[in-house]
This record gives structure tokens, C-alpha cells and sequence, in this order.
């Protein structure tokens, strides 16, 4: 963490990996933001339109739009998704 | 009309008949569960003359509402002990609606355990010929040899591989592709073992000369169709993300909700999934020149199969399917597609359910037959024990369970016998009620509370809590059963539970296409009434409610990431059927 900044590793699939930035570290992108950002900031820095992003699980724990990130954390972000 | 085939496979007589009055409302699983509950003794062996192979097409088989071709088999299964249904897409369906075949039904057994029968279904009736030449052959190399003989413009087949021969739980019955290839399977519960015991190598069906039923009123089913195509668009899974991405674009989902069972369900991620998932799938099938989107059979709309070329650009299989992928993948700790691919292509050829078939290799790779990771071992584990039916072969395509007690592993994956999906049932409890109460077996289509759990779709139950879970698989239970019947694709089900229109068109196409009424309440009663003779069958085999259970570990063990186990107690799992009993 750098002062009032934290970093998350994203991963983007199906549909959005069209946002993926090149991934820094094990496949994932490193973001740097703001220490008090939501899940929805994450989405605008990665320019993801907030509408297009129906799954988004932080540590494996899905997350709303509101929810706050905190430096570390492994974000997933989904179009809405089915299979079987 | 309709009509009912039965085939007396000791004598070689076949009977032609119209559906019984009190049958007239059933198709696919509706039909297979009536037939089987009122006509096999429950204790009977599964492999024995007593039991009876059934084959049935969907209420809206033949019809150009799309995806309404999967085929249904059921019998008594040779896996759990109990009844069982397993329905496959490619072209066999539709082929046998467009003949008005509503059910073929094998019974009895052959004198002569060389014999393999070839039947074949066209407009003038049902044929039997032995072909005994077909003896040992993979599937693909049994449709080449049906092809030479009934020629490939109209014909379909359906067809057992050697496991199916060799009579063993795991075995599947193999369906066609719109290609001729043998890549879509009724693949759960043993039925190509049935089939086997019945000396049934594969069943031709020929449309020469025959059209496409039009159905009761053919206008009103052409527009009815035309809007539930059209919302099947319009959703984002049926319309973008399944077509795209296939089946397969779970895995990084799953994974990412730690539900995704790694190393013999050891634990709730795998590592490697980026290498295996549905997005370098596609990556992997353009670059080859493969068919990134393909329907498995006619008329669908949805093509959420695929087509995967080799490393030369040659065919080798389907693209595999996420069940596939994660059974022979991330459940055995390979994270190399090719070579996972290869496993689809063997399981296709050899005639096994995938899921069984992965699941008893991690097993067996907990047991120390062969290191978690190796796919050459497992490649040669299909392609020679397998194959050739060497004790160890025979074992592990006799599944999970008995995989495990050869093996001396107590983590063993199983209810009723059969092998648990790709979704951890301690992460995403809802699945794990369907698990446990379906009549099935562990069976992730039976009640595929995913939706709700993890997708976002249908609603939001989230997976770790026991609440709502009872009363999710059981509305999903009722409704896939009553979906089952149609013939139509379980993933109609995605656009259906967000999207109200979609149950309205299906009950529209159901009324103008067979001249009946339907409403959502004959849609649910025929779910309910499905289900009753499902469990009442089990019950008379001998299960009770203490075979509703997971496998100890899943309340023991924590899964990680979120440490959890399933928690949702037994007497909550009581009620899922209590309109049942």
C-alpha cells in the first residue's frame, strides 16, 4: 500500500475481457486506486459500464457496486453468465 | 398419431401401438418415469431381463420450436439402484418426433450374448437386424460402419460403446451430432449398460420420404416459436454469453465463488482454471479454425456447442463441455486443454459419462493410482485399461463409488452412487439440496439452484446460507421435471426464470402444437407427478430418506476459500418432497 492507495488484482471474462488491461501479475491486472474505493470505482477506472457488470465477487464473495475494496483484494467481474 | 414401439429383444418381436390414454400428456422424462415406475419390478437387477429400456421423445419432438429435440432413456439405473432418466440433445430426437415415435421400449434380454443389434426406426416401422461385426467398436467407428450400410443423408443413430458391451455402471448411450459425430450423451446413470445387457449396439433412425409434423395449428406454432426464439435472444446467457463461451464459460464463475472442486473436492479452486476455462477455449477453437458456435442439433438457436480442432487443425471432439472440462480438469488437477479434449473424445468413443468418469479418476488419483495432474496417465488409463476392459479399466468405468473402495478413499463424491457435478456443494448449498433429494443421484440438473445461488439469474439465494435452499431445489426440482418433458433444452429454463413471456410461449407451443391446453398448473402438476413416481420407484427399490444425504465429508471437511460446510439439516431435507409422500 502506498499511503492513501491500495492496489486489487482484477480479472475480467467472457464478454468483458474486452476491459482487461494487460495482466501484471498470475494472469491478473493490478489496479491502483484510491484508498476509499467502492467496487463501482474499480468498474470506471477499468471503464466498464456499471450496467454490464451483473457478477462480481471479491475473494470469492459477491460483492455489490457499493461495497468497499481494501488493498490486496482479488476482484472477478462477470457479464451475466449460465452454463451447466 | 403418436405411437409406442416395443421390442422383445429374446424373441425378436415388435409390437406397434398408440400411447395409452393415461400416457397421452407425457413425453421425454414424463414418459421414460410412467413406463419404467409402472413396468419394472424396482428390485429387479438393472442388467437383468426384468429391467426395460425406454426411450422417449419430447412433447414438442419434431417440431421447429427450437432446441426441442433432446431425447430422453430411462430405466432402472445400474449406477444408483434407482430410477433413472438422461437425456441427450443432437438429431435423434427430432428424427423420431418427425416420425411420430413417442417412445421405443426394449425389453426381455437375448439367448445369444454375441449377438449386437442394430434397430432401425423409419416409415414403414421398426426393424431388427444383428450385426455382430459392430462387436467392440468405439462409437465413432460404429457410425461409420451405420453410415456405409444406411447411408448419412437422412439417418441418425444412437449408440453403446465398449463399456456399454461390457455392461459397466458408467456407461453412456451416444447421440449424433448434426455432423454424424457421437458426441452428445444420455451420459448419466449407466443407461448404455442397460442398453448393453439388452445386446443393443445402436438404434438407426431414417426420415426418407418423411416431413417435419406440422403440428395442430402450424400457424399459431410458428409465431409462438418465432417469440420464444426471439426472447431466447434477447437474454443475455441463451443470447450472448452460452453461444459465445459455451457451457464452459462457468469455469472462471465458479471458481471465482470457490465452488469449484479441485483435486477430488479437496478444495473450492483451482489454480490452473484460466488455462482451462471457456474464454481460452474459444481462443483455442478460432485460432484452429473451429466452430466456436454450433448447435447439437437442428433448429437451435442458442449453439452453445462447438467444434475442436488438434494442435494440426484436424477434428478431435466437441468443444468440451464444462462438466467435462472440470471432471478430467480441475477435479484431477490438469490444466491442459488438448489434452483434456483428448479425454472427451476417448469418453465419446468409449461410451462413458464424463462426470463418473472424471470423478473416479480423481479418486482413484487421491488413491495413489497415478499423480493429480498427470493426463497422460489418464489418457492411457481411457485409451488402454479402458478400452480394452482390463480389470482396472472395468473398475474405475464402474464409477466413483466403487473406484473409491478399491482405492481405500473415504473422500468419495457420491449420492446414491452417483458422482457429484462440477459446483461444491458445500459452497453453494442449494445445489447440494438437489444433490441429496433428487431421485436421481447427484445430479446438477435436476434442480439447478446455481441459477440463484451463484448466476444471478432467477433471483439472488446466496450459496452459503441454509436458508430458502429447501425451497429453492424444490421449485426447481418441480419445474425442471415438468421442462424435462418437453424435449426442450434445460437451458430455456435461464431466459424462463428471469423472463415471464418465456413459460407463457412454451405453454403456447405446447397447446398449438399437439392440439392440447396447457396452462402453468398442468405444466407444474406434470413435475409433481413426475417426481411421485420417481421417489415412490425408488422407495419400493429400497431407498429411504436416510439415501437423501451427502456424503459425510461435505458436513466434516471445510472447504476452502470460505471454510464452509454443508449445513442444511436432515430434516430440512426431509421436506423437499413432502407433497410427494
Amino acid at each position: 500500500m502506498l499511503g492513501d492507495q491500495i492496489t486489487v488484482f482484477v480479472n475480467l471474462s467472457a464478454t468483458l475481457r474486452v476491459y482487461q488491461p494487460e495482466p501484471t501479475e498470475n494472469g491478473l491486472y493490478a489496479a491502483t486506486l484510491s484508498s476509499a474505493s467502492t467496487v463501482g470505482a474499480l468498474l470506471d477506472h477499468l471503464a466498464v459500464p456499471r450496467d454490464a457488470a451483473k457478477l462480481i465477487f471479491v475473494n470469492h464473495v459477491k460483492r455489490q457496486l457499493d461495497d468497499p475494496l481494501t488493498d490486496g483484494e482479488r476482484v472477478d467481474i462477470f457479464p451475466l453468465i449460465a452454463g451447466g | 398419431m403418436k405411437k409406442i414401439f416395443r421390442v422383445n429383444i429374446r424373441t425378436l418381436s415388435i409390437t406397434e401401438g398408440p400411447v395409452p390414454e393415461a400416457f397421452q400428456r407425457l413425453g421425454g422424462r414424463g414418459m421414460t418415469s410412467a413406463i419404467v415406475s409402472t413396468e419394472v419390478p424396482p428390485k429387479c437387477h438393472p442388467l437383468s431381463a426384468e429391467n426395460k429400456l425406454v426411450i422417449a421423445t419430447g412433447l414438442l419432438a419434431g417440431s421447429l420450436a427450437s432446441t426441442s429435440g433432446r431425447l430422453s432413456v430411462g430405466a432402472k439405473s445400474p449406477l444408483t439402484g434407482g430410477i433413472k432418466e438422461s437425456s441427450a440433445g443432437g438429431t435423434v430426437g427430432q428424427a423420431l418426433g418427425w416420425l411420430d415415435v413417442a417412445a421405443i421400449v426394449v425389453e426381455d434380454r437375448p439367448d445369444d450374448p454375441n449377438a449386437r443389434y442394430v434397430l432401425k426406426v423409419d416409415r414403414s416401422g421398426l426393424t431388427i437386424e444383428n450385426m455382430p461385426e459392430l462387436a467392440g467398436l468405439g462409437n465413432y467407428d460404429t457410425c461409420d460402419t451405420l453410415r456405409e450400410k444406411y447411408g448419412e443423408k437422412k439417418t441418425s443413430f444412437m449408440t453403446i460403446g465398449p463399456v456399454g458391451e461390457m455392461k459397466l455402471a458408467s456407461a453412456s448411450i451416444a447421440v449424433v451430432d448434426r455432423e454424424g459425430n457421437p458426441t452428445r450423451h444420455a451420459g448419466r446413470g449407466g443407461l448404455g449398460a442397460v442398453m448393453g445387457a439388452k445386446g443393443v449396439k445402436a438404434i438407426v433412425v431414417d426420415t426418407e420420404g418423411v416431413k417435419r409434423p406440422p403440428g395442430h395449428d402450424p400457424k399459431a406454432m410458428q409465431q409462438a416459436s418465432k417469440r420464444l426464439a426471439k426472447l431466447m435472444a434477447d437474454h443475455s446467457t441463451s443470447g450472448e454469453t452460452l453461444p459465445r463461451y459455451g457451457t464452459n464459460a462457468l469455469a472462471e464463475v465458479i471458481n471465482a465463488a470457490g465452488a469449484y472442486p479441485t483435486r477430488n473436492f479437496a478444495t473450492g479452486t483451482f489454480e490452473g482454471v484460466h488455462k482451462i476455462s471457456g474464454e481460452a477455449e474459444r481462443d483455442i477453437i478460432i485460432e484452429r479454425d473451429g466452430a466456436p458456435e454450433h448447435a447439437c442439433q437442428t433448429g437451435c438457436t442458442i449453439q452453445c456447442s462447438s467444434i475442436y480442432n488438434d494442435e494440426g487443425g484436424e477434428y478431435l471432439s466437441k468443444g468440451p463441455e464444462y462438466e467435462t472440462v472440470w471432471a478430467h480438469g480441475g477435479n484431477c488437477a490438469i490444466d491442459d486443454l488438448d489434452a483434456i479434449a483428448r479425454m472427451d473424445r476417448l469418453d465419446d468413443d468409449l461410451g462413458l459419462d464424463t462426470i463418473e468418469m472424471g470423478c473416479a479418476i480423481a479418486v482413484a488419483m487421491e488413491g495413489g493410482l497415478i499423480p493429480f495432474g498427470d493426463a497422460a496417465g489418464v489418457i492411457r488409463l481411457l485409451d488402454e485399461d479402458v478400452r480394452n476392459g482390463t480389470p482396472l479399466g472395468r473398475i474405475l468405468a464402474s464409477g466413483t463409488e466403487t473406484t473409491g473402495r478399491v482405492f481405500g478413499v473415504s473422500r468419495i463424491p457420491c449420492v446414491k452412487g452417483q458422482a457429484m457435478p462440477a459446483y461444491d456443494p458445500r459452497a453453494a448449498k442449494g445445489i447440494g439440496v438437489t444433490y441429496a433429494t433428487t431421485p436421481m443421484g447427484a445430479d446438477h440438473t435436476a434442480g439447478y439452484a446455481i441459477a440463484q445461488n451463484i448466476l444471478g439469474v432467477g433471483g439472488d439465494v446466496p450459496p452459503l446460507q441454509v436458508d430458502g435452499q429447501v425451497d429453492l431445489s424444490r421449485e426447481l426440482q418441480i419445474a425442471t421435471a415438468g421442462l424435462d418433458s418437453t424435449g426442450l433444452c434445460l437451458f430455456v429454463a435461464f431466459p424462463m426464470l428471469d423472463e415471464p413471456e418465456v413459460l407463457q410461449k412454451v405453454l403456447d407451443i405446447l397447446s398449438a402444437y399437439r392440439g392440447e391446453t396447457w396452462s402453468a398448473d398442468d405444466f407444474a402438476d406434470l413435475g409433481r407427478k413426475t417426481l411421485q413416481r420417481e421417489i415412490e420407484f425408488n422407495r419400493r427399490a429400497g431407498f429411504s430418506a436416510e439415501d437423501d444425504r451427502l456424503p459425510d465429508f461435505c458436513r466434516h471437511e471445510p472447504l476452502a476459500p470460505h471454510d464452509s460446510v454443508f449445513d442444511v439439516p436432515d430434516e430440512e431435507l426431509d421436506k423437499v418432497h413432502e407433497y410427494a409422500r
